[in-house]
């Protein structure tokens, strides 16, 4: 893929003008995955994003992919979940200022670094 | 400066897709000051090449003709730049390096959100350049441990570095070497267990009230 | 009259006492009357005063010599001399009738001579007056006969300036519009009559032609200027859209479509004063990308529908003109529906090229304005004197950039009831992907960038401003922390190692946009106490 900046497409063309991705609707480690093959005429972010999450992907990861920002890209996987062309697999954990991880989450992943 | 030697291999077209039964994602935020060496703590545990926004700025008018020198050369600027780490079939562990300047701190608040904890990586060549991180971090509330990332034979005590940082008794302080997978690890690892001693002291407390950390 | 009363006194002094004597003395007396009369006389009639004295003497002496002569015969004498003293007297009276005659002649004849010349003087001022008359006749037929060789030479000119007005003028000033120098629009002419006057008006022309020229130039130059800094406002917007999160996101996307429309506005002007356009691309862009570029620099971008599936690409040296073309007309469709009506686009590939179909929801347009629309895209060369404000202005510059990369444009009623516009480009200008890339434009697997050189992050330059303050020094050399103090906060007292952060106009305003973000969104992060620097 070409270079974002070697492309005439400014951003607001992208989302259509929009600036807010949906409320709480993906985090930035929310993991992404395809429901539906992209279709000719669909927009190329959003095929690309279909494309891309064959396989589980981080919100952050599609981002960086895409060389689009976060917001953008959260925007756009709006409209893909909305068309039910994808399926989001949240963090089971998020935690507030008020509350910790619970204990087997941080086993599990005391277990998994251990491992490495 | 950060290095990312070892990455060079590492294409990121043939980046491994995660496995189809990851659902799970979880965070930590490494932080610290221009240059400490984040990113090179986050490639050397990350199963993937770090990736971040900071190639596309630099391509950034490159395709462009200058109409008349007014543009000039333009900073780059990186977001974030983030590594991965499969724990299990389901967890997913993301490592954010994020810098450590004041003008950041947008970013850290988005990144801290629903992270497990932080690593604040510091050089004691230029510790004040942390200040601000803990500052932020005590401040939020986000469990973290301090890790001294040793480029030469460290000058000083840990003791001497704790006591220069005004960090609490409780708060782990590391040394580390960032270039190595297995210091690195052990780092993260230092983390998780100090977010469990304190999650435990937690449940302990909804238990027993009267005790508090 | 002495003359005549001397003879008087002599007679009566001296009758008996001396004859001699008296004789002498009288014709002493005569003579001298004589001489004296012809003395006091005028020299023009002294002859004749001389001749009537010298008589008069003469008979004056002989009468005297005969008086002495005869002495004794005095009473004899004395009776003739009664006689002689009576024709005397009647000599006298006739000598003073001669006199009187002869004043009078010398009166007539010095009033003969005054009017002579005051006939003269006359007669002189007359002849004066004759000359100056001919003079001026002269001059009069000299006059008239110029006039009249004029008059001819005007009726042989009004023949060659009709050709020179219709013809040669009309040539040379196309010429030099084009962009001849005087000596060049005026080769063919070297030989004509008016030859100086058409180098007069060519050079006026000329003149003219340069100043607009330069008057473009201007123009084009602060265009340049115009594109150029939107061209980099553009990529530190972008910049900026990558770094900030979706609490100023919306604002920088809007400044965003207001750069690009002030670009375009630049681009415009570049196009009618004959300069380059905004940006130039080294590859192909594809469909997506030139269809997104254009709606991108118009207001109601919003309205604009896409549909197309292509994969085609327009060649990079195009590109930008296609999609200022598509911009200009995507405007204009916009503009002719009102909202909520929408602008589909429509992209078709063709084997002569691509064709792309604007239509607008409007009530369509009259069949005069269609043919109007389409003279003004036709490619024809541009007449900036022809255009007026608004919508002209657009079609003015499509048809530039129509000419410019051989797109044909045309206008016709929509299905959808509104106009249509019909944009071909031209086979040339179009490449399409290779069968692998077009897969990958619709990818069944991820699609990586390509692989950056390994390079250490950058991380972004230090500014003074964030560099913190020189700090306390501990006892073992390192800085000395003190909880919280890197903090705005009021909450905290502002401690004196508070470092005092010289906020350039930069800093402080994103510090004011990060405030602001904060106050409208407290749940994004903890309250965090307000911010007092």
């Amino acid at each position: 893929m070409p270079g974002w900046d070697d492309s005439p497409d400014r951003l607001y063309t992208v989302t259509r003008g929009r600036s807010r991705p949906p409320e709480h609707a993906f985090d930035l480690v929310t993991l992404i995955v395809t429901e539906q093959e992209p279709v000719a005429g669909m927009q190329s972010e959003h095929a690309r994003i279909l494309g891309l999450c064959a396989t589980p992907t981080a919100v952050v990861e599609i981002a960086a992919d895409l060389a689009l920002p976060v917001s953008v890209v959260k925007i756009l996987l709006g409209d893909l979940l909305e068309t039910s062309r994808i399926t989001a697999r949240h963090p089971r954990f998020a935690p507030t200022k008020a509350r910790l991880p619970d204990l087997d989450t941080l086993k599990q992943v005391l277990h998994g670094l251990q491992r490495l | 400066m950060d290095s990312n030697g070892s990455d060079t291999a590492v294409l990121p077209g043939h980046r491994a897709p995660l496995r189809r039964t990851a659902d799970n994602g979880l965070k930590i935020v490494v932080v610290g000051g221009f240059g400490v060496g984040k990113t090179t703590l986050v490639g050397s545990v990350s199963e993937i090449r770090p990736l971040n926004t900071e190639e596309m700025m630099t391509k950034a008018g490159e395709d462009v003709d200058d109409l008349t020198g007014v543009s000039g050369k333009r900073s780059t600027t990186v977001a974030f730049d983030f590594g991965r780490i499969t724990l299990d079939e389901h967890s997913v562990l993301y490592l954010f390096g994020a810098p450590g300047q004041e003008r950041f701190w947008f970013l850290w608040d988005r990144l801290f959100s629903g992270a497990l904890g932080a690593v604040v990586l510091v050089d004691t060549r230029r510790l004040e350049e942390s200040w601000y991180a803990i500052d932020r971090l005590e401040q939020h509330g986000l469990p973290f441990v301090v890790a001294r990332n040793n480029f030469a034979e460290p000058g000083h005590s840990l003791a001497d570095v704790r006591a220069a940082l005004d960090l609490p008794d409780h708060v782990p302080l590391v040394d580390c070497d960032a270039r190595a997978r297995e210091s690195s690890k052990q780092v993260l690892i230092e983390l998780v267990r100090h977010i469990q001693s304190l999650a435990e002291a937690a449940a302990a407390a909804e238990s027993f009230p009267e005790v508090t950390e | 009259m002495r003359a005549r009363t001397r003879p008087d006194r002599a007679v009566n002094n001296g009758r008996d006492s001396g004859t001699t004597l008296w004789s002498t003395a009288g014709v002493l007396a005569g003579l001298g009357a004589a001489v004296l009369a012809v003395a006091s006389t005028a020299a023009a009639h002294r002859a004749a005063v001389a001749a009537t004295a010298g008589v008069a003497a003469v008979l004056w002496c002989a009468l005297v010599l005969l008086a002495a002569k005869l002495g004794g015969r005095a009473l004899r004498a004395e009776r003739e001399l009664g006689t002689v003293q009576h024709d005397l007297t009647a000599v006298r009276a006739q000598a003073a009738a001669l006199h009187t005659d002869l004043a009078a002649t010398h009166n007539a004849a010095a009033a003969l001579r005054a009017a002579l010349a005051s006939a003269q003087v006359e007669a002189d001022r007359d002849r004066a007056e004759l000359q100056a008359a001919r003079v001026e006749l002269t001059e009069l037929q000299n006059e008239t006969a110029a006039l009249r060789g004029a008059a001819q030479n005007a009726a042989e000119e009004r023949a060659e300036l009709g050709r020179l007005q219709g013809e040669i003028l009309p040539e040379v000033v196309t010429r030099l519009r084009a962009g001849a120098s005087v000596d060049t629009a005026l080769a063919p002419y070297r030989a004509l009559g008016h030859a100086r006057l058409l180098r007069t008006v060519a050079e006026e022309v000329g003149r003219g032609e340069r100043q607009r020229a330069a008057a473009l130039a201007v123009c084009a130059t602060a265009a340049g200027r115009v594109q150029a800094l939107a061209t980099s406002m553009h990529a530190e917007l972008r910049d900026m859209q990558h770094r900030h999160g979706e609490d100023v996101l919306g604002d920088l996307l809007s400044l965003d479509h207001s750069t690009a429309q002030v670009g375009r506005m630049a681009d415009s002007i570049a196009v009618l004063t004959g300069a380059r356009s905004g940006r130039r691309w080294t590859k192909p862009i594809p469909v997506e990308s030139i269809l997104r570029g254009a709606l991108g620099r118009i207001g109601a971008y919003q309205r604009v529908r896409l549909h197309s599936a292509s994969t085609a690409a327009v060649a990079g040296f195009a590109a930008e003109g296609v999609m200022h073309t598509l911009a200009e007309l995507l405007d204009n469709a916009a503009n002719f529906s009102a909202p909520p009506a929408e602008v589909h686009v429509y992209v078709e590939e063709v084997h002569s090229g691509l064709v792309i179909t604007v239509e607008d929801g409007g009530l369509g347009l009259s069949e005069s304005w269609l043919r109007k629309a389409e003279q003004a895209v036709s490619g024809k060369p541009l007449d900036l004197s022809t255009l007026s404000a608004g919508t002209r202005l657009g079609l003015a510059v499509v048809g530039s950039l129509a000419r410019k990369h051989g797109l044909s444009i045309s206008f016709r009623p929509s299905a959808r009831g509104g106009t249509g516009v019909v944009v071909l480009i031209p086979e040339q200008l179009v490449t399409h992907p290779s069968p692998a890339l077009a897969r990958a434009l619709v990818p069944e697997a991820p699609v990586e960038r390509p692989a950056p050189a390994a390079r250490p992050a950058i991380e972004p330059r230090r500014t003074e401003a964030e560099r913190p303050a020189e700090p306390a020094g501990t006892e073992n050399g390192l800085p000395q922390r003190r909880r919280g103090s890197t903090l705005p906060t009021t909450t905290l007292p502002a401690p004196a190692a508070q470092p005092v952060r010289p906020l350039s106009t930069a800093s402080a305003a994103r510090f004011g946009a990060f405030r602001k973000a904060l106050q409208q969104g407290p749940t994004t992060t903890d309250a965090l106490p307000e911010d007092d620097s």
